[in-house]
């Protein structure tokens, strides 16, 4: 499967441009789209679900254009919105039943079968009987993500999918999607960028509606490499870094305090060079450009 | 050096089902994560923390004083973010933060330079006469921490305070709050686990209604020491890993699985050999170290 993203522009009414000329080509696997609040991700998603209508620009699935093949395009996704509705008055179980027939299959058995993977992959064994105004934020994030697994689709496409999950269910998540990615296409909106680490192959990032970047989280990575610091410091060393930099990190113990911070130059003289990580690499990007 | 200490605390809302059971622990000064599966009790905790919820036994104390022998000091100290706020989309940042200034009792000719403040502090000034309708999630979720910042309290406790912050946001609030836990307790329950782990100096670990751990980071990742395993295995062999060992990460490339496996003892796996550990396997040892045990 691969997605095709050709010069991508919406626009709302009061001239807000929500995504300026946004190109993309990416195949099966995990895409990671990440960006700060109100860059355009929500937006950019629900083109892809067909939910609204670019001002300009195309959306391309193994070739089909998606405007006019709609049905087809959305016969093979699954997709979670940011927020759900839910019948209170049912059970998961009933739910996720009903959306199976919505999306046409109309085999009974095949429906329980569909229906029994998803509700594993999310882990709501537990709960499949309750009825929705039974459950809790969690309980109703998976549920959510569940109907979106529906069916194994081979296009995957998810609004924050984490959010309100436990590390142990986020974690069991991403093994599913893992799983999925060999014959999926998977796109993952996210603000926690380690939940983009695991098997995503690549990133996008938005900003203000301009993508930014598309590559490996390796390459975004590799944007902070030589440029964090940390320093084992006093109360003033620690005040003097955080007016002079940029701090990525603050832990006091008893004996001390290690800051780690953002610099071109070595910061100070005790300091060590570290590791980059993910977020860090993101920080630069954003702020390397933020200033052109 | 400030400190919070639950000494034996029990919660229970209905007959025979605890949320905390017999709880025992020290907070002091710093920043401290508070983190555990949904349904621990996370939320129960920082509420009786607060004091809006009693225990059903036990006792908390606050710089070693019971906070029930006089809680209006008490509340007073106190800084509380809940989960969900829910605000008044009419009304202006400014109004709201007056709103409750006025509620926490902060004289009327300290509370309008107090409100700039600490909507400085966070970074909603440029947005503080605007209705709060139109704010976005992240700035609501901000405009909710700097209310609980504007007694400038001695304890901070937040649910959940980042959630729908983006990285720099974060970054951010971060920063600020490690410039205020010198002399200050700030608690934040998170689900997020590398989401903090460069600004907090403690992580409590709730698991059942009881504290499993509570101490520096840098200590939960060394407990796992020589307890980290990695293997590839077929796919088809995935799912009886599962079922015996505790997977702490799981990544399918091709026919392939990268498990990662907490375990005291090597597991019985061709080519599993050590690696270096994560939080992230720290939280799956101690989570799935002791199945769930039957409460009274």
């Amino acid at each position: 499967m691969r997605l095709q993203v050709t010069n991508l522009m919406k626009s709302y009414k009061g001239s807000i441009t929500a995504l300026h000329d946004v190109s993309c080509s990416v195949g099966t696997g995990v895409v990671g789209l990440i960006g700060p609040n109100a860059s355009g991700k929500t937006t950019f998603l629900k083109i892809l679900a067909g939910l609204e209508e670019p001002t300009s620009g195309k959306v391309c699935f193994d070739g089909l254009e998606l405007m006019y093949n709609k049905q087809l395009v959305r016969s093979m996704m699954g997709y979670l919105p940011q927020e759900f509705g839910f019948h209170r008055t049912i059970t998961g179980e009933a739910m996720l039943d009903y959306i199976a027939v919505l999306k046409g299959i109309h085999d009974k058995k095949m429906r329980r079968r569909m229906v029994d993977e998803a509700i594993d992959g999310v882990n709501l064994n537990d709960a499949r009987k309750l009825i929705i105004g039974e459950y809790s934020f969690g309980m109703k994030r998976r549920l959510g993500i569940a109907q979106a697994l529906l069916g194994k689709p081979r296009i995957l496409i998810l609004d924050e999918p984490m959010e309100g999950l436990d590390p142990g269910e986020s974690s069991r998540l991403e093994g599913v999607i893992s799983e999925m990615a060999a014959q999926s296409l998977i796109v993952i909106s996210t603000h926690s960028l380690n939940n983009v680490e695991f098997g995503c192959s690549t990133l996008l990032v938005l900003r203000q509606g301009y993508m930014m970047y598309k590559g490996s989280p390796a390459e975004l990575v590799g944007l902070a490499d030589g440029l964090v610091w940390q320093v084992e410091a006093d109360f003033q060393q620690m005040e003097h870094l955080k007016m002079n930099y940029k701090v990525l990190g603050v832990q006091q113990t008893d004996r001390n305090i290690i800051v780690r911070v953002l610099s071109p130059q070595k910061p100070h003289e005790k300091a060590r060079p570290a590791k980059a990580r993910l977020e860090e690499g993101y920080l630069v990007l954003m702020n390397s450009r933020a200033q052109t | 050096m400030l400190t919070l200490e639950l000494a034996d605390v029990s919660k229970k809302y209905k007959v025979n089902s605890w949320v905390l059971h017999n709880v025992s622990t020290t907070i002091k000064s710093g920043i401290y994560a508070l983190i555990g599966p949904n349904g621990a009790g996370k939320t129960t905790l920082l509420r009786l923390m607060v004091g809006m919820l009693r225990p059903s036994s036990g006792r908390i104390l606050f710089k070693g004083q019971d906070i029930r022998q006089d809680y209006g000091l008490y509340k007073q100290s106190i800084g509380y973010l809940p989960q969900e706020f829910g605000f008044y989309p009419n009304m202006t940042g400014r109004n709201f933060l007056h709103y409750m200034a006025r509620l926490k009792g902060i004289p009327s000719s300290l509370y309008p330079v107090r409100v700039e403040e600490v909507a400085q502090y966070i970074g909603v000034t440029s947005f503080l006469d605007k209705k709060i309708g139109v704010w976005s999630v992240g700035l609501k979720r901000r405009l909710g921490i700097a209310q609980a910042l504007l007694a400038d309290p001695d304890v901070l406790i937040l649910d959940e305070p980042m959630i729908g912050l983006d990285l720099e946001e974060k970054l951010f609030i971060w920063n600020y709050f490690s410039h205020l836990s010198r002399e200050r307790i700030i608690i934040c329950s998170s689900n997020i686990l590398t989401d903090f782990t460069t600004f907090t100096d403690g992580v409590l670990l709730l698991v059942n209604g009881e504290v499993r751990f509570n101490g520096p980071i840098q200590e939960l990742t060394d407990l796992m020491y020589g307890k980290v395993w990695v293997a590839d295995v077929p796919v088809e062999s995935r799912q009886a890993i599962e079922n015996s060992w505790a997977v702490s990460e799981l990544n399918t490339v091709e026919e392939f699985c990268q498990i990662r496996i907490v375990s005291d003892i090597i597991p019985d796996i061709p080519g599993v050999r050590l690696t270096q550990p994560r939080i992230k396997d720290a939280y799956t040892y101690i989570v799935r170290r002791k199945e769930p045990e039957q409460k009274e």
